[in-house]
Parts: structure tokens; sequence; C-alpha cells
């Protein structure tokens, strides 16, 4: 699954540790969903698609 | 400090005393007293230790566990799980097979450290990989 999370933190200003404080997980967690190394669960999907005010979508790209 | 944390420190703490009397007292009904109170001791320091270290990261906001580590941890279990239950079958295909007669103690020692290379090794390998 690809996302656009990078993008997203830029478009913010946050920095991974920032965004890591406000999901609740650790920072690399959110650098492992950056690299596409890690596939974050839908509840954490949709805190993130809250926290930027867009869809899940937006941000997850699902590729066969 | 909550409860189940204060609980682990206790634990801990626990274990160690009990190392340490079999260290001192030596009983008689201990088959081997240097390993036991190694593995009570040990155990104990590394629950105390972990437990504020624990503490210390809660108190300063990091988070330590979370859904990514789960994910981790439940790989290398699974695979640690899976070698074991094979080794094991062997092991007992080849006592059985050969009836080499041999003791628990070392068999149960030898099992009980590949259990923990075996998890610490998939652990390190899968965080690696994630």
């Amino acid at each position: 699954m690809k996302n656009t999370l990078k993008v997203w933190r830029a478009k913010k200003d946050i920095t991974q540790e920032h965004l890591a404080r406000e999901m609740e997980v650790t920072r690399q967690t959110i650098n492992a969903i950056e690299r596409g190394k890690y596939d974050p669960s839908i509840k954490l999907a949709f805190r993130m698609a809250k926290f930027f005010e867009c869809s899940i979508e937006d941000i997850f790209l699902y590729e066969e | 400090m909550q409860v189940k944390e204060t609980g682990m420190l206790i634990v801990g703490f626990i274990l160690f005393l009990i190392g340490l009397g079999f260290h001192v007292f030596e009983p008689d009904w201990i088959i081997n007293p240097s390993g036991a109170d190694g593995a009570f001791i040990g155990a104990g320091v590394v629950l105390f230790l972990a437990t504020l270290r624990g503490i210390r990261l809660k108190n300063k906001g990091t988070v330590v566990e979370d859904e990514r580590i789960f994910h981790i941890a439940e790989k290398a279990s699974h695979k640690t799980l899976s070698i074991l239950i094979i080794l094991e079958g062997t092991l007992m295909v080849f006592l059985g097979v050969t009836a080499f007669d041999i003791q628990a103690y070392p068999i149960v020692s030898l099992l009980f450290a590949l259990t923990t290379l075996s998890y610490v090794g998939f652990y390190h390998w899968y965080k690696r990989q994630m």
C-alpha cells in the first residue's frame, strides 16, 4: 500500500515526532509507514485522516 | 505510578530475593543452586529495570508500545513457536528412537535458551524489516 503521509505532514509542517505524539504511536512507526514498510491498522488510518482533515483514500492508496 | 507497575516492581524484587535466598542458603532439594539463583536474580533484576525504564519513558510522554511493536511481537512469537515445535518434535523422536538416557535439566535449559534467542533474533529481524 502506497501513501502520501510525508506530503500531508509537510503541508502541516510537523515532524514525525509530533505526528507520533498526536497518534499515540512511536516515531519509528510513523517512519515505517512513510517508507511503506508498515501498513497501519484501520483505526490508525482513520485517526490520521481525521488529524489531517481528509479522507483515508487521500493518504493511503491501495494497489493490487 | 499505576497498580500494574507497582506489582511488577514488587514481583521483580521478590524474584531477586528468592534468587538471593537460593544463593545464600543453597537448599539441599535444589539440584543446581547456581543455575536457580542466577535465573531468579536475573529475572528479578531484568523485570525491575524494565519496569523502571517503562515508568521513566511514560513520565516523559514517550510511547513505548504501539500496534507496530505488537505486530512485530506477534510475528516473532509465531515463528519462535513454529521452530520450537519442530525442534521439540525432532528431539522427542530422537529420544524415543535411541532411548538415549538424558537428564531433564540440561534439555530444559537448552530449550529455554533457544526460545529466548529465537524470539529476540526474530523480533529484531522483523523490526528491521518494518
